[in-house]
């Protein structure tokens, strides 16, 4: 049974407690580090490891202040190096080399942003639970077999952004940066439809963008689309 | 409810005053002047009477009391500079008076006074106190403190600091108890147990301290780690395993070549050997006697016999020997006792021919020397003559009893030596005989001995001698040899501890990796304790933040309904999330010392002086400095003095309550 809490989901600051009752986790380190603190109530301590998809603010901002608190950092070389990484808490890993964190194995798999060397996660435990973790990307390339929680990056929906598009509110610029980084709703739909949801027992929609999402239309469509439970982050 | 009532208020040589009565009939006072025309001086000398103490606090040595020319000089001394009032303290009138002079002394000798100094007179009620007990009096009418309080509508938010403007309103509301703080929030009820005995504000400050401590350590941990890192031996081109079996070949063949060794020096061989010619020896032995034993035995018997004969032949020869040397001794003897007997015959015949040849002596007497008698001669003479022959014959006995002795010890020798010669004539028959004897078993011995086989001479006896002589040499070989084999081996031996060294070294790093990889976790798990620590210490921290937060709301709205205008700010929320203890007056939003004009700065100061009176039970003349500020003060209950600028007023007029007028003397 995994339990997934999340202290942040936006271009704010990102990051997920994944916890399976034995190993806890964190997803991303995107805060300064005392409202990760508090915002785990100061269990930090508690965290076995910490993985991050890429270098950017929202996702690493407290990478070096969680390494101090001596929790081991997983994440690529190239964000490792983007974000001038080092010491004996940086364990630098690679896609599609498995590698384990307490109960949890965990392989990781490339990603499309515009990052170093972003990457998404798959986490399975001893309990049979399987969890995919995709943010920060506008395609994926796998499918995945047996997932049970899917953690998925849902920014914007492409009718939204083409409407404050017209209306004059989002720049051409950014609407093009937006369709090459993350993931939209229609996206999501794809990436669902892909896989064989079949034992899937949650979805999240993480990192919804603030003008040009709609939580609850979101939600609605994702739990039309698979019939199941769906949280949607709401901050 | 006390209530102080300025009745009177006189004014004598007094910053500049030379005689000024304040008169307010027990009611409210308005003070008309322009600017210079002594307003404040009014309030200056109120406090002054009672505390010594301008209104901005200072004492007569830092405000000029004496009035000076355009100079700065003091314009007149010997002066007594004074205050006296009446207050209606609670409806009774007391009068005070502080009297301020120069003290001059006219000194012995001297034509002229010096100045000593100031003296200060105090009088209750007409008498003269002392000062300390004026001020006793002073201070059980109103604390000095209370006092400026109450009079000064500027004074709390313009003298005190803020953390004695923190005190008074913490005083007035009743501070809030740390029980209260922590049960009005659910999210505290872990810090009593934090707390322990300390207040929140002293535990923030230890765990500060620790935090300091941990987070000094926390950072050291990596360095040390990386110099652990550091400090690991390369063993990316080591296999364990295969070092281990190399370890364990190279050992079990040290083992064996100390094995070999041990034999080599036992030697083995050799002692074989060695035993071999042992035996040999033993059989050439057996073999020796074997053959040599019966001859030896006829040689011993023959040898015995010789040497029986031998001796039998030499005792004889002896015998000869000593008979001729005695037959040659007695013939020297013999010899010389003839000799003796011819000299003793030929002494006895010429003894024998003396005869007696008369008495040639002396006839006189030897004593008298007279002629003796001539018998007497005679008898002399014959006595001499026979005296001569017995001496004669006595010696011819004796020479011839020597002569005779001599003659026959000479022929005893003769017989003796003729019976020796007898008997050498039979010894030398005898030797003869012997010597025959001697010689021939003599021959015989030799014959014996020239008899005996040479064991050299026996094969089997030679095959021995042949065999030992090769067995001997190839003992000496042998023990050469082992000496080689001895170093060869140890050299072997060398090598391969020289190559298990450096085996064993490499296997060493494998150790040395491990010890610092256990290190490593040792560190990285301290680190994690630590941290887990700091965290611990960061919520407490944050725990008591959130009192302090806490607190902050409960005492804003506990302070802020004391009053009725006056907002206070207690706590700034720092940039770091902290918060700062302040004590700022704010008046509809806006903050006192912050933009708040002259006359929200009085209500808010009366707003105060009211709460505090009503606190206090007290209440004081208020002096309102520049009180043209204000279209409406709000309403109190004290006794209120207001100075206005009013320029065409150039001097002093008060209006009191019943517009009664005065003026400036």
């Amino acid at each position: 049974m995994i339990d997934i809490a999340c202290l942040g989901s936006s271009s704010a600051g990102n990051a997920y407690r994944i916890s399976d009752g034995h190993t806890a986790i964190l997803l991303e380190a995107g805060f300064p580090f005392k409202s990760l603190q508090r915002a785990l109530n100061f269990r930090m301590s508690e965290i076995a490891g910490c993985l991050i998809s890429h270098e950017h603010g929202d996702h690493s901002k407290a990478a070096k202040d969680v390494m101090r608190a001596g929790i081991s950092i997983y994440t690529s070389q190239g964000t490792a190096d983007a974000l001038g990484l080092v010491g004996h808490r940086l364990k630098p890993i690679k896609a599609h080399q498995q590698f384990e964190i307490g109960t949890w194995t965990i392989k990781p798999f490339e990603i499309e942003h515009d990052a170093a060397e972003p990457l998404g996660f798959v986490l399975a435990n001893t309990a049979g639970d399987r969890l995919v973790f995709l943010t920060d990307t506008y395609y994926c390339r796998y499918r995945f077999a047996g997932l049970t929680h899917i953690m998925v990056e849902c920014n914007y929906s492409i009718d939204i952004v083409n409407q404050r598009v017209v209306a004059g509110q989002l720049h051409p610029a950014q609407k093009k940066r937006l369709l090459r980084s993350h993931f939209g709703l229609e996206h999501v739909k794809g990436f669902i439809r892909a896989n064989d949801i079949r034992a899937v027992q949650e979805i999240w929609l993480l990192h919804l963008s603030d003008g040009n999402s709609d939580a609850d239309r979101f939600k609605r469509e994702i739990q039309e689309t698979t019939g199941k439970m769906v949280y949607v982050t709401d901050r | 409810m006390k209530k102080i009532i300025l009745e009177r208020l006189t004014l004598r040589n007094f910053k500049g005053f030379r005689e000024f009565t304040l008169s307010t009939n027990g009611g409210n006072a308005d003070a008309f002047g322009d600017n210079g025309s002594g307003k404040t001086t009014l309030f200056d000398g109120f406090t002054w009477l009672l505390f010594g103490k301008d209104s901005a606090n200072r004492s007569e040595q830092k405000f000029e009391i004496k009035e000076l020319d355009s100079a700065g000089k003091v314009l007149r001394h010997k002066l007594e500079h004074e205050i006296e009032a009446d207050l209606l303290v609670n409806g009774r009138r007391r009068t005070f008076r502080r009297v301020y002079s120069e003290k001059w002394t006219k000194k012995r000798g001297s034509a002229t006074d010096s100045f000593e100094g100031h003296v200060t007179d105090y009088f209750i009620d007409g008498v003269p106190v002392k000062a300390g007990e004026y001020s006793a009096q002073v201070d059980s009418l109103i604390k000095e403190d209370l006092f400026r309080l109450l009079t000064s509508p500027s004074f709390f938010n313009d003298q005190l600091k803020k953390e004695e403007r923190r005190k008074v309103l913490l005083e007035i509301c009743g501070d809030i108890t740390d029980v209260e703080v922590i049960h009005s929030n659910p999210s505290l009820s872990r810090l009593p147990a934090i707390l322990g005995d300390r207040d929140v504000e002293s535990h923030r400050k230890v765990v500060a301290a620790r935090c300091k401590g941990i987070n000094e350590e926390i950072k050291d941990i990596p360095v040390r780690i990386s110099e652990a890192q550091r400090s690991q031996p390369d063993i990316a081109e080591l296999d364990k395993e295969l070092l281990q079996d190399d370890i364990d070949s190279i050992r079990s063949q040290i083992k064996t070549k100390e094995e070999e060794l041990l034999r080599i020096r036992n030697g083995g061989e050799s002692a074989v050997k060695e035993k071999r010619i042992r035996e040999i020896e033993g059989e050439l032995l057996a073999i020796q006697n074997r053959l040599q034993s019966a001859a030896l035995d006829k040689i011993a018997v023959k040898r015995n016999e010789v040497a029986e004969l031998q001796s039998d032949y030499d005792s004889m020869r002896r015998k000869v020997d000593d008979a001729n040397y005695r037959i040659q001794q007695n013939e020297r003897t013999i010899e010389s006792r003839n000799q003796e007997a011819d000299r003793l015959k030929n002494e006895w015949n010429s003894v024998n021919k003396q005869e007696f040849q008369g008495h040639e002596h002396d006839e006189n007497c030897p004593t008298c020397g007279r002629m003796l008698p001539a018998e007497q001669i005679q008898e002399a003479n014959d006595k001499a003559v026979a005296d001569f022959n017995r001496k004669k014959a006595m010696l011819l006995e004796k020479i011839s009893a020597e002569g005779k002795a001599a003659k026959d010890e000479a022929r005893r020798l003769e017989q003796d030596n003729s019976r020796l010669l007898d008997e050498i004539n039979q010894l030398s028959d005898k030797l003869a005989i012997v010597k025959t004897d001697l010689t021939a078993a003599e021959v015989e011995l030799t014959e014996l001995r020239s008899g005996i086989q040479d064991p050299r001479s026996d094969p089997e006896y030679q095959r021995l001698m042949t065999e030992k002589d090769v067995v001997q040499n190839e003992l000496t070989q042998l023990s050469a040899s082992a000496k080689d084999e001895i170093t060869r081996v140890q050299s072997d031996i060398y090598n391969l501890q020289a190559e298990l060294r450096s085996l064993d070294e490499n296997m060493a790093k494998f150790a040395q990796v491990l010890k610092t990889e256990q290190r490593i976790v040792e560190l990285e798990q301290q680190e994690r304790t630590l941290a887990a620590e700091y965290e611990r210490l960061q919520e407490e921290l944050f725990l008591t933040e959130e009192f302090t937060r806490s607190k902050v709301a409960l005492l804003d709205s506990k302070i802020n309904s004391k009053f009725k205008y006056a907002r206070f700010r207690l706590f700034e929320e720092q940039i770091n999330g902290g918060l700062k203890e302040v004590c700022d007056t704010l008046f509809n939003g806006v903050p006192y010392d912050g933009g708040l004009n002259r006359a929200a700065q009085y209500i808010v100061g009366l707003d105060i002086i009211n709460t505090l009176s009503e606190y206090y039970g007290f209440s004081a003349p208020i002096f309102i400095d520049n009180a043209e500020a204000v279209t409406k003060l709000i309403d109190t209950d004290a006794q209120v003095i207001r100075l206005v600028v009013s320029e065409q007023d150039k001097k002093l007029r008060v209006v009191t309550q019943n517009n009664s007028m005065q003026e400036a003397m």
